[in-house]
């Protein structure tokens, strides 16, 4: 099959998973012998060549310095960005895909994308890995959208969409105000693990490990986390130690470990190879993930459970849906009480931990492989093969009708009239 | 809607009714879709005709018997030739042909870019509510399958803008309403009616008044400064402002005065140059299907009413209309009762059934054409 990928940011730039997904789906696919291309923009960090069938030739308006947020930054980000469609039709055109597979969109102008698949009848599907729709239909006022259709989900949801979790469908329905037409299919996210190499530490005479890893910030729990640690040793509860791997705000937070006292049992070991982690995955017990509600589905926590490194992460985020609580982990609402608890919990010994361990081994090695993400990523895409014309995408037409459809609604945000 | 037939969408950004607008533009949207349904019996094809426009709020009503819907105007911006709304996107979607009325405005260019995107025939056509940067000043025409000006003037004016098909279909006229009254005298009275503006010339026909004949102007005065110069000029000179007349005051001037006068200019009295003074002097045509001789300025589309000398002149500036007035009050012309002349003109090349058959068959031509490429 003839894939066009088209994500708004690719390797060796990155911010999270969703693009890393992007390329590792990309290759994989590949792999399996089908014609992929990546549409994507330039990356700011240096790294290798580009292979040949990646193509840097977006735009992208979003996840850089911005000194204006007015109406028509948010226009930019996710209403229409005129270069990136006229670049779309040019690979349309070039690369005649058999289907058009979006990423993540957001900063390149995603509601104008869809439109102009849409207007051009080109099959495409959408992997939904964070709430894109959502911040699509807050963008822009209706009327500005509406030169684009977006006021219908029947247009620009109708495409094949797949989720990564419920969780993140519920949650742009609720803040998008709309509702899919077709529900897409919840395709989890993929566990890329390898084999187990290393054989973790009798539990006995030694400290109960416990790993966080993720951006050091906020929103992924760091601080609950710390003070969850502060509450375990204010209890006497002292045999443990919490690593932390990552980038982000660690000053910050070695910091404020230090104001709460715990530096002695909370170390921050920086950012690692992906292969580092996952040995690492091996030689601790437990996985801490306090991450906010709205994560979508993050697959690092799989990962660490592919090892048998048994998380503990929030019970409504969204990789809590693949997790039985107290069968592949434990899952706690979101403060640093429950967390502490949790963690004496283990410590202690109340949790069978070997247990489960070796369901968090098998659940994750055999429903989150790579294999079966691509089959079922690869089913989604099938499910919207039909045939389109090149010709009418190429006719001399379809960009200026862009162009206008851009200036419009521009021109509605502005308040123009003439 | 017949399967087999032509599905015709007209699309306005106002309706003709008092709580909408009351122009020309208006009217001529009522008319064509009533023409259409007029010369639907006796085309080689079925057509199916709906009406939608925009207005405050959301409305639904027969017109004739040419259903029109009307959804609330969503931009906040409440310019009429702004209008815009998301309903369109579905309403429009079963059409073979979208004609967008007032299609050079903003409210053009949304509809273009809706019809051009659903895939259907887009004609346009302008009736002077404005000119919109995308549509002319960066190509906006190239969405449009065809154009259909209301004069030659009015198509001279996009010619430029556009190589496709475009015709010029000078109507039409309600000739059922406006019909002659032989049973009613005419006065040598002379009769001009439109809004009381300065690109109108209402100022350039008082100034051309000889002594001894009557003068009746017929509209809303708009511009009271322009209104209260009227009156100045006036002074000494039997002439009569009716500024409420209703349609059934209107008709009845048409039966009793004896020529119609359409003063229309390029530069105002005040030295303001109008671009666009009149796509299509209707009035005129209401005039001459009442069976009226007339006198028309050499402005925009005017002269292309007055193709007859024997019921119709044209004039340049106010001595040209004087040298007219002088021969109609001294008799010199017309030379004889010119009625069914001027009636016969009008019904032959300006009536429903007549303009609404052009139309039609320019949809069917433009439609056919855009298919078979």
């Amino acid at each position: 099959m003839k894939i066009l990928m088209i994500s708004n940011l690719y390797p060796p730039f990155m911010l999270g998973g969703y693009e890393l997904n992007c390329s590792n789906i990309t290759r994989a696919l590949r792999v399996r012998g089908h014609d992929v291309m990546v549409a994507t923009s330039p990356s700011r960090v240096p790294g290798p060549p580009d292979p040949d069938y990646v193509t840097r030739c977006l735009t992208m308006a979003a996840h850089v310095p911005v000194y204006d947020y007015s109406g028509s930054y948010w226009h930019k980000t996710d209403i229409s960005i005129f270069e990136n469609v006229s670049a779309l039709q040019h690979l349309l055109v070039s690369f005649v895909p058999d289907v058009v597979f979006l990423w993540n969109t957001h900063g390149i102008g995603t509601l104008h994308l869809i439109d102009f698949l849409n207007v051009h009848e080109v099959p495409w599907a959408f992997f939904l890995g964070d709430r894109v729709y959502e911040q699509m239909i807050n963008a822009a006022p209706a009327h500005a959208r509406a030169v684009f259709r977006g006021t219908d989900p029947q247009w620009f949801a109708s495409g094949g969409m797949m989720s990564v979790s419920q969780h993140l469908v519920d949650e742009m329905e609720t803040l998008g105000h709309f509702t899919f037409p077709v529900p897409p299919s919840i395709v989890h996210g993929v566990a890329q693990v390898g084999e187990i190499i290393e054989d973790r530490p009798a539990r006995e005479g030694r400290p109960l490990r416990f790993m966080f890893a993720a951006r050091v910030s906020e929103h992924k729990g760091i601080h609950l986390a710390c003070e969850a640690v502060a509450l375990l040793l204010a209890q006497g509860v002292d045999d443990f130690v919490l690593d932390v791997y990552g980038e982000g705000e660690v000053a910050y937070y070695v910091n404020y470990a230090h104001v709460l006292g715990v530096s002695g049992h909370v170390k921050f070991l920086g950012a690692v190879p992906q292969a580092e982690l996952h040995r690492q995955f091996q030689l601790h017990d437990m996985f801490v993930f306090p991450t906010w509600t709205r994560e979508p589905f993050a697959f690092v926590p799989f990962e660490a459970a592919a090892y048998g490194c048994v998380p503990i992460l929030t019970e409504d985020c969204g990789c809590a849906e693949k997790i039985v609580d107290g069968v592949h982990g434990l899952k706690i609402p979101r403060t640093a009480e429950a967390l502490a608890d949790a963690m004496r919990r283990a410590v202690a010994s109340e949790i069978e931990l070997p247990r489960m361990e070796a369901a968090a081994k098998a659940m994750v090695r055999q429903d989150l492989t790579l294999q079966g993400h691509l089959n079922k990523l690869m089913a989604g895409l099938q499910s919207q093969l039909k045939p389109w014309s090149v010709e009418r995408v190429a006719d001399p037409r379809a960009l200026p009708l862009a162009f206008y459809k851009h200036h419009l609604s521009l021109a509605l945000l502005a308040g123009v009239t003439d | 809607m017949d399967q087999g037939a032509l599905r015709v969408a007209l699309v306005s950004p106002s309706y003709f009714a008092e709580d909408s607008l009351i122009g020309g533009g208006e009217r001529y949207v009522s008319y064509l879709a009533r023409a259409l349904r007029q010369a639907t019996p006796d085309l080689p094809f079925a057509l199916d005709l709906e009406v939608f426009a925009l207005g405050e709020r959301a409305l639904s009503f027969l017109d004739g018997d040419v259903p029109v819907t009307v959804f609330p105007n969503e931009n906040p911006q409440r310019h009429a030739m702004a209008a815009m709304s998301h309903h369109l996107w579905q309403a429009l979607a079963p059409f073979d042909v979208i004609h967008i009325q007032q299609g050079l405005t903003f409210f053009g260019a949304y509809c273009a870019v809706i019809g051009r995107s659903l895939g259907k025939t887009v004609i346009v056509t302008d009736l002077g509510g404005g000119e919109n940067t995308l549509m002319l000043g960066h190509g906006g025409l190239c969405m449009v399958d065809g154009i259909i000006s209301i004069s030659e003037f009015a198509r001279a004016i996009t010619k430029t803008y556009f190589k496709g098909p475009h015709i010029a279909v000078i109507g039409p006229v309600d000739t059922e309403l406006f019909q002659p009254r032989p049973d009613i005298k005419r006065s040598r009275e002379v009769l001009s009616v439109g809004r009381l503006l300065p690109h109108k010339g209402c100022d350039r026909v008082i100034d051309a008044l000889p002594d001894g004949l009557a003068l009746r102007l017929v509209g809303r005065a708009y511009d009271n400064a322009y209104f209260d110069l009227l009156q100045k000029r006036a002074k000494g000179k039997n002439v009569t402002f009716v500024t409420d007349a209703d349609d059934v005051a209107l008709k009845a001037f048409y039966h009793t005065a004896g020529l119609y006068v359409h003063a229309s200019t390029f530069t105002d009295i005040y030295g303001n140059r109008i671009a666009k003074p009149e796509l299509m002097g209707l009035t005129t045509l209401e005039a001459l299907a009442c069976g009226m001789p007339v006198a028309v300025s050499n402005t925009a589309s005017l002269p292309e009413l007055a193709p007859d000398p024997r019921f119709s002149r044209v004039f340049d500036e106010v001595a040209g209309l004087r040298v007219v007035l002088e021969d109609y009050k001294a008799g010199r012309w017309p030379s004889e009762d010119v009625a069914g002349l001027a009636r016969a003109h009008t019904v032959e090349n300006y009536s429903f059934p007549v303009v609404g058959r052009r139309i039609a068959e320019f949809y069917a031509q433009v439609h056919a054409g855009r298919q078979a490429a």
